[in-house]
């Protein structure tokens, strides 16, 4: 009774103001190219107008199909590209390898000029009200792993560490926490390459706290692994989320990164 | 756009890595949101065509998955459109609507339009998150994954919030019902 009663007056709810979200935004929101201050007013949008919601199962169903192994091919072709197809055709190579992180690690070897910036810890815990719950998930030895993990992690002995945090992401591979702490130690122990895949996935966690300390991380990880325009693009949406802790810091790191280097010219 | 003789070559084979790679792609998205009467390789001939006619216009990097799926969506549109309109010439026009109900009396509409506000009104005090899942749960009828998934929360949280959601507009349409029992004895 309760139920038909709510059902009713939610289908009276009158419709949203506003125009529809367009394809973009709503494939940019499911590929997390958008930043979570802007990702607020979509979510407010779906709830509110059906035909948003049709558009966005299409949309996630596209972002699904999209994303594949044979993604892993595109820096080959970014390779060829180089003979000057029309300047167009390039960015398109960027923007495959842009979403998919498929870019080739920078060579072992080479130093970055961004191996000496400081990177601080992460606060353990997060403060994240609105996920709390998820933060009890896990159980048993994956828990305690983890437990020991973030001693480890807390009196800077890094090494077991990360150890004890794989350990943890390995039997219980969908601990965002966990992960996101692996890649923050895997960093402080200037490991950046081998950072990146966990910040990643930490990065498109559904709990906000993980998700926002995870991208500011990312982008410290891109910048030592020399993919700086990666960076930028992560620093660029933590910049402007203006609810989040790193905006400021994201700014100035920003400033210090400078300009995009001119595209080269076609010939 | 005019290319020089030597650039040729090169665009040439870009575009057949380009179809190398979106084909597959496209071909798994259509299969997978077919109606009857098309073809999903039409379909996704249209959408490469569209995409090596404009690829060139496309300037800034970020969009190009969005402006992607822009096209396959507007490819798989005009194909319905096109379908939509044969079936409109091949099958004649529709059955008489049914009739509408009889609307109900004065008073039991007042207190049920009333009662439909109060509704409405704690449904939109819900904080926003649980507003959401309730709206997509009661709307949409999507089960949780669903509601997940479209908001990009863990279908964890999702549950947290409908049950939320539901207890605090059982006890404000309770405490509702409570008040106006009593301003009616009174």
């Amino acid at each position: 009774m309760f139920d038909r009663e709510l059902r009713r007056a939610v289908a009276a709810l009158p419709s949203p103001e506003g125009g529809c979200i367009d394809s973009e935004r709503l494939v940019a929101f499911y590929t997390g190219a958008i930043a979570e201050a802007e990702a607020e007013p979509l979510r407010e949008h779906l709830a509110a107008c059906a035909r948003c919601v049709a558009a966005a199962a299409e949309a996630r169903r596209f972002v699904e199909a999209i994303d594949g192994p044979s993604a892993r091919q595109v820096p080959r072709i970014a390779a060829r590209w180089r003979l000057g197809w029309a300047a167009a055709a390039a960015l398109v190579v960027l923007a495959v390898l842009f979403l998919y992180r498929a870019a080739a690690p920078a060579p072992p070897g080479e130093a970055s000029r961004w191996d000496a910036l400081a990177i601080a810890k992460a606060p353990y815990p997060l403060p994240d009200p609105d996920e709390s719950l998820l933060w009890r998930s896990g159980s048993g030895n994956v828990a305690g792993r983890f437990a020991e993990g973030m001693a480890a992690y807390e009196a800077g002995d890094f090494e077991p560490a990360a150890r004890l945090l794989a350990k943890a992401v390995e039997e219980s591979p969908r601990d965002d926490r966990a992960r996101f702490y692996l890649g923050v130690t895997l960093l402080l122990l200037r490991r950046p390459a081998e950072a990146l895949e966990p910040l990643e996935r930490a990065a498109a966690a559904s709990a906000a706290g993980v998700r926002l300390e995870a991208r500011w991380y990312l982008a410290l990880a891109s910048l030592q692994s020399d993919r700086t325009e990666r960076a930028r693009a992560i620093l660029q949406g933590v910049a402007a989320d203006r609810q989040g802790s790193r905006a400021q810091e994201a700014r100035a790191l920003l400033a210090r990164i400078g300009e995009p280097s001119p595209a080269p010219a076609t010939p | 756009m005019v290319l020089r003789a030597r650039e040729r070559p090169a665009r040439d084979e870009a575009l057949g890595e380009l179809d190398r790679l979106l084909r597959p792609r496209l071909l798994r998205f259509f299969s997978g949101t077919l109606l009857a009467g098309e073809e999903p390789e039409d379909l996704v001939q249209k959408t490469l065509l569209a995409v090596f006619r404009n690829v060139e216009r496309l300037e800034d990097p970020r969009r190009f998955i969005g402006w992607l799926f822009s096209i396959a969506r507007n490819v798989r549109s005009t194909a319905q459109e096109d379908r939509r309109r044969r079936e409109r010439v091949e099958v004649p026009g529709p059955a008489e609507a049914e009739p509408a109900a009889p609307p109900a009396g004065g008073e039991e509409r007042d207190r049920e339009e009333r009662r439909l506000a109060a509704i409405q009104g704690a449904i939109e005090r819900l904080p926003p998150r649980q507003r959401q899942c309730l709206l997509l749960r009661l709307r949409d009828d999507l089960p949780y994954e669903q509601i997940a998934a479209t908001l990009r929360l863990s279908p964890r949280t999702v549950r947290n919030h409908l049950a939320q959601a539901r207890e605090t507009l059982r006890r404000e349409l309770r405490a509702g019902e409570e008040e106006d029992a009593c301003s009616t004895g009174s």
